[in-house]
């Protein structure tokens, strides 16, 4: 609930405070009318009753009835008009905070609270604020104010009748609640096991080839039967609990009006002249009233739960606009300086934090080494030996957890994020290709950047060959996630948007796999003339780096197991002679 | 994605967005066949049909019996308490039985609806156990979850919910106009002069809330996506400074949505307080003109009773056609929703027509004959493809991307089934036996794999569940995993996440490798297995893979030809064609592809 108000309270509501106070004048404006009309009507059977036969006090009172009812769905359709500003306008500004807070994050963050998370909150728990605004017109703020105005309107109209609405309010709204409370623990626990049926869903489509060479089918089957069995059975569960509702509802309000008439009618055998002929007209009235009273009951009972959905939407939102962003620019902030591109890491320790085992393990520990400007360094190690953790701490994608990772000899952390990143091309080992055009792509390298250096970073990437096939050729669509260009077209267009910043660092992150021997071997040689940079290189095989100046050699364990040139490893590091054999071994035979 | 539940529908949730072909025929064949599910229910069918009747019929007449409390007992001039007292009594005994007949429907209605949906999920879900790999290989995962998931679900809503409120709209649409007509005739035609005016104004609200829903409905589409795309990039993101170019992006989609769905809502709000009017417009009106027939004809024509409870058949007959209007966009989605569930539902089995006979093969020597097969018509994949290996022999496939390697194993494991020629497993041609028999044979190994939710044990286990602890650490060692899993913080006990996303690609072919070695085949397929473990790891395995392939029929598909040397026959295969094919000393000197590609990864030695 807290949560709730904190997000109304986030600037949007000065912003928008003349939608609030206009929509809930005009839902006050349609309250009253709602209250008025029974006791206008009233009239009408009053002055029938009375024997006056004043036609025309007849006609006036049915034109004002018609009138009234104009301006109530005036009033109710503006309430709707400010309150839908209100509630899409918070909404699309607790969208694109939301949005903006994602584009802050460090990896770090996102790794704790998930992408799917995320995505949900984003996507949903803003349309679940939206729904609750909604509702703070249509019922949240309006049902208190009927439920009074017509106790209110009961009272002045008749004070001994009012016993029975009390009771039908008491009756009603405990009974109501009741319903809901308990419906709603088991539609909670609903959700579970609706993820639990999608899971295996998901698990039947994508592992399908598996299901079927090890033919598993009855197993799988057992298995989704057995989700399928207990979402079902909460479903209905939660209906049965939902099928008192209505029926208690029609109950208890009949018998309310049941008793407000064998009253009523008592009442008008006690009373005489005046009072007598108004209870005729009373009674329909009161009826009404009643109705106004039932609805505004149930429609809170109801809120409660939406409230308590909402409730949760809204901490999830305030946990991701909260979250401290951990990678942000230090006081110092260096930038506008010429860099040379010179990389020094000291003591350098990293650990990815592990939120299910709780195990925050060193994926590298205790890295020295210097790599001089301009020089060309490869990267070489077993699966999970954290070669790529150790060049992301080179662009702050995460911060060290211990030791100092130095360009030119400042700290890292020194420099202004937007700088630093400025220097570095990262290339990363997927391919993230955008939607738009291979054009687009490139100039995330390099906003500003004429065609001709689009076209040159093309070139060498070797992308320019098959961009320039291509019938639309630099303004060839690209579908999201580039799933219309192979995986060696990818690898070569992220490679052209990295080349065309001309960048002092450049990190290939075994980002050449799916791009073949050949032009492999064509990119390295290009990328050699260029020869203003310092490079760094992620790699698989030692072909692909045994000519870099040194070469990096991490252990299993995330510890530096060899730095020099490839001879020096050759006889130094045990590592290294291992892969060696791996790959070379057979060729010498 | 999240989905409200009955109880709490959105604002939105009354206007689903329909895609649907227009065809009436299929319309109806789909409803016929949601009614071969519900006709498993009569009993259900039988007592909800008496109870919506009963209940309609009850809220019709009370404001008849109230009339005549009114009219007949509580008045200036007498006061028959007793009979107020009579009626009263009657009336409540009425409710409590309706209350509980009422009751007494929902119940039956979950239990029944829960059961059919079921069913229907089940039926679908067995299908796709069914369906053959090209059916997943031609249609996007999230399109087939959502069939299962949304559509099944859109089908309960409506049996549950819009269907039985149809019912219920329609007779008090019809009693209500009849018993209009029986208490005065003279305002009946006066409420049934307005009908046409409301219709007219219900159906242009309906369609134009409709309308700006489905805008909405496009606009959130494009959001989420582009919310994707950048948690997706956002390496890329913030690595190029991206930032705000990404924000720009949003903002334009997301102000659009905010103007879609403040229309729709607009539109949309709209309808309650519009019904509202026209009811309190017929309430003057019948209220006006009652009181004026009242007065020029007498109360025994038209007395004050009959007024009220016009007023309320009035109100009886306005709401439910707002109700129609309303649900029926549900049901067309309904509809529409079941239209695709049974779609697949339909979809050609991949066992329908499988041979009975289960592949009698004692030897696994296999054979290609001249197999042709394309995956799209006339792209031919592969063309007259024609080897044949020994019983226990490896064979290595080696090519560019795109030649066909893999195509070769779909058709060995009868993933798909050539266009022409044959292939031979011990001399028979496995098109003329069971896929599972045939699959039986074999140990797959794909570059991709799959792990499903539950331990490391139970992935390596998979497909074999009788094995014993000690035979599934023995595999593990023999495919170098053992150390890598005695490593993770619960050892073979450690939870795999969804999909094995907390696995990196090579241990995830470890673990199928390992997977393989349990299963002890006599064919076994290596379609790049090791193609993300780093060399190292692949030297070590590589003595198990020796070991795996030894006296087993064995093919292997690999980028590094190091892996493949000590082949017993490597084909290289280009654009579909077997181009060079002999041991590896006989490709080297034969100077073609091999040997280039070769030379490329051992080169300047």
């Amino acid at each position: 609930m807290k949560s709730l108000l904190k997000i109304y309270k986030r600037s949007y509501s000065k912003k928008y405070l003349a939608y609030a106070i206009l929509a809930i004048l005009f839902m006050i404006g349609d309250v009253g009318i709602a209250l008025a009309i029974p006791a206008i009507t009233k009239g009408i059977f009053t002055e029938i009753n009375s024997g006056r036969n004043s036609l025309s006090y007849v006609y006036q009172t049915g034109l004002l009835v018609v009138a009234v009812a104009l301006v109530a769905v005036i009033t109710t359709i503006l309430n709707n008009v400010f309150a839908q500003h209100l509630s899409t306008k918070i909404t699309r500004d607790l969208r694109k905070d939301l949005f903006a807070k994602v584009q802050d994050l460090s990896f770090s963050n996102v790794d704790k609270i998930t992408s799917g998370t995320l995505m949900t909150v984003i996507a949903n728990d803003t349309s679940q604020i939206q729904q609750i605004i909604m509702m703070s017109f249509r019922a949240i703020l309006r049902s208190p104010l009927t439920l009074i105005g017509a106790l209110v309107m009961a009272f002045v109209t008749n004070k001994d009748l009012l016993y029975i609405i009390l009771g039908v309010v008491v009756i009603l709204g405990f009974s109501v609640m009741k319903i809901i409370t308990k419906a709603a623990k088991i539609f909670s626990s609903l959700q579970e096991k609706n993820d639990d049926l999608n899971e295996k869903l998901i698990e039947t489509i994508s592992g399908a080839r598996e299901i079927k060479v090890f033919q598993t089918e009855t197993a799988d089957f057992e298995k989704f039967t057995k989700t399928n069995e207990e979402y079902t059975n909460t479903i209905v569960k939660a209906n049965k609990h939902m099928a008192l509702m209505d029926p208690i509802i029609v109950l208890v309000s009949n018998l309310a009006i049941g008793t407000v008439l064998l009253v009523a009618s008592y009442l008008v055998s006690i009373y005489t002249g005046e009072a007598r002929v108004a209870m005729v007209g009373t009674i329909s009235a009161y009826i009404s009233y009643l109705q106004q009273i039932i609805m505004s009951v149930m429609m809170l009972s109801m809120v409660s739960v939406s409230l308590s959905r909402a409730a949760v939407s809204a901490n999830r939102i305030q946990m991701v606009l909260d979250t401290k962003i951990d990678i942000v620019n230090n006081e110092v902030a260096l930038k506008d300086i010429d860099i040379s591109g010179e990389i020094e890491f000291r003591n350098v320790a990293f650990g990815y934090v592990d939120e299910d085992n709780g195990v925050n393990a060193k994926t590298i520990e205790n890295i020295n080494f210097k790599i001089a400007a301009g020089s060309t360094i490869g990267v070489i190690g077993s699966t999970g030996s954290g070669k790529t953790t150790l060049v992301q701490l080179i662009p702050r994608l995460y911060d060290v957890t211990n030791g100092q990772v130095l360009i030119d000899g400042h700290n890292v952390r020194d420099y202004d994020l937007n700088f630093l990143r400025e220097q570095i091309s990262y290339v990363t080992q997927e391919p993230l290709i955008f939607s738009g055009t291979i054009n687009s792509n490139i100039r995330q390298g390099k906003e500003d950047s004429t065609e001709e250096e689009r076209i040159q970073a093309a070139q060498l990437a070797c992308a320019s060959e098959y961009i320039e096939v291509t019938s639309d050729q630099y303004e060839h669509a690209v579908t999201q996630g580039g799933t219309n260009l192979s995986g060696g077209q990818k690898q070569r267009l992220s490679l052209a948007r990295a080349l065309v910043r001309k960048p002092k660092i450049l990190i290939l992150d075994d980002s050449m796999s799916a791009v073949d021997a050949k032009i492999e071997a064509t990119i390295k040689a290009n990328l050699k003339t260029l020869n203003q940079q310092t490079t760094i290189i992620v790699a698989q095989k030692i072909a692909s780096i045994i000519h870099c100046d040194n070469i990096i050699v991490l252990d299993n364990t995330g510890h530096l197991d060899g730095y020099g040139k490839h001879e020096q490893l050759l006889s130094q590091s045990r590592v290294y002679q291992e892969i060696y054999a791996s790959q070379f071994g057979g060729a010498n035979e | 994605m999240n989905r409200s539940h009955s109880f709490s529908r959105g604002p939105r949730s009354r206007f689903t967005i329909v895609d649907m072909p227009k065809d009436k025929h299929l319309q109806r064949k789909t409803i016929k066949r949601l009614w071969q599910y519900v006709k498993l229910y009569p009993w259900t069918l039988l007592v909800v049909g008496l109870v919506i009747i009963f209940q309609a019929a009850f809220s019709l007449i009370l404001p008849y019996i109230v009339r005549i409390a009114i009219d007949d007992y509580i008045n200036i001039e007498t006061v028959n308490l007793m009979a107020v007292a009579i009626i009263f009594a009657s009336v409540a005994l009425l409710t409590v039985i309706t209350a509980f007949g009422s009751w007494l429907q929902r119940v039956l209605i979950a239990t029944a609806t829960g059961k059919i949906t079921k069913k229907i999920r089940t039926d679908a879900f067995l299908k796709l156990q069914k369906l053959p790999i090209k059916y997943y290989d031609q249609n996007a995962h999230g399109d087939i979850m959502s069939v299962i998931t949304n559509d099944v679900e859109t089908i309960f809503m409506a049996l549950s919910q819009v269907i039985p409120q149809l019912i219920n709209a329609i007779i008090m649409i019809i009693g209500s106009i009849t018993l209009m007509f029986f208490t005065s005739w003279h305002l009946t035609l006066v409420v049934l002069s307005l009908f046409p005016l409301m219709l007219l104004v219900i159906a242009f609200i309906t369609t134009r809330a409709f309308k700006h829903f489905k805008t909405q409905h496009v606009k959130l589409g494009e959001v989420n996506g582009i919310v994707k795309e950048d948690i997706d990039g956002l390496k890329v993101v913030k690595l190029y400074n991206q930032e705000k170019a990404m924000i720009e992006r949003f903002s334009e989609a997301n102000d659009q949505l905010q103007v879609a769905s403040f229309k729709a809502q607009i539109y949309s709000g709209m309808m309650m307080p519009i019904i509202r009017l026209l009811d309190n417009i017929l309430y003057g009106i019948v209220v006006a003109v009652g009181a004026v027939l009242n007065i020029k004809l007498g109360a025994s024509v038209i007395s004050v009773g009959k007024i009220q409870s016009m007023t309320n058949y009035a109100r009886m007959f306005v709401r439910p056609i707002s109700n129609i209007a309303q649900t029926y966009n549900m049901l067309q989605s309904a509809v529409a929703g079941g239209y695709r569930v049974f779609r697949l539902i339909d979809e050609p089995d991949e066992y329908l027509n499988d041979a009975p006979a289960n592949l009698p093969s004692k030897q696994f020597d296999v054979c290609f004959e001249q197999v042709n097969f394309a995956y799209v018509p006339k792209q031919k994949v592969l063309e007259n493809i024609s080897f044949s290996i020994a019983s226990g022999k490896t064979i290595a496939i080696v090519g560019p991307t795109g030649g066909g390697k893999t195509t070769i194993i779909n058709l060995l494991s009868r993933f798909y089934d050539p266009e022409s020629g044959r292939i031979l497993i011990g001399g028979h041609d496995i098109n003329e036996y069971s896929k599972a028999s045939v699959r039986s044979q074999m140990g797959v190994v794909l570059q991709t794999t799959y792990l499903f939710k539950g331990t490391v044990l139970d992935n390596i286990k998979y497909g074999h569940p009788k094995a014993s602890f000690e035979q599934v650490v023995a595999a593990a060692q023999t495919a170098q995993v053992h150390d890598i899993i005695e490593r993770l913080p619960r050892k073979y006990q450690t939870k795999v996440k969804e999909g094995g996303r907390n696995f990196s690609h090579g241990e995830r072919q470890l673990i199928a490798i390992a997977r393989a070695i349990l299963g002890n085949p006599p064919i076994i397929v290596l379609d790049e297995a090791t193609s993300s473990v780093d060399t190292r790891t692949e030297a070590k395995i590589q003595k198990s893979i020796g070991f795996l392939v030894k006296n087993r029929t064995s093919f292997i598909i690999a980028h590094r030809l190091q892996t493949i040397k000590n082949a017993d026959l490597i084909l290289v295969i280009q654009e579909g064609k077997i181009t060079e094919q002999g041991n590896h000393e006989q490709l080297i000197a034969q100077k073609g592809l091999y040997y280039e590609m070769y030379a490329l990864q051992f080169n300047k030695l």
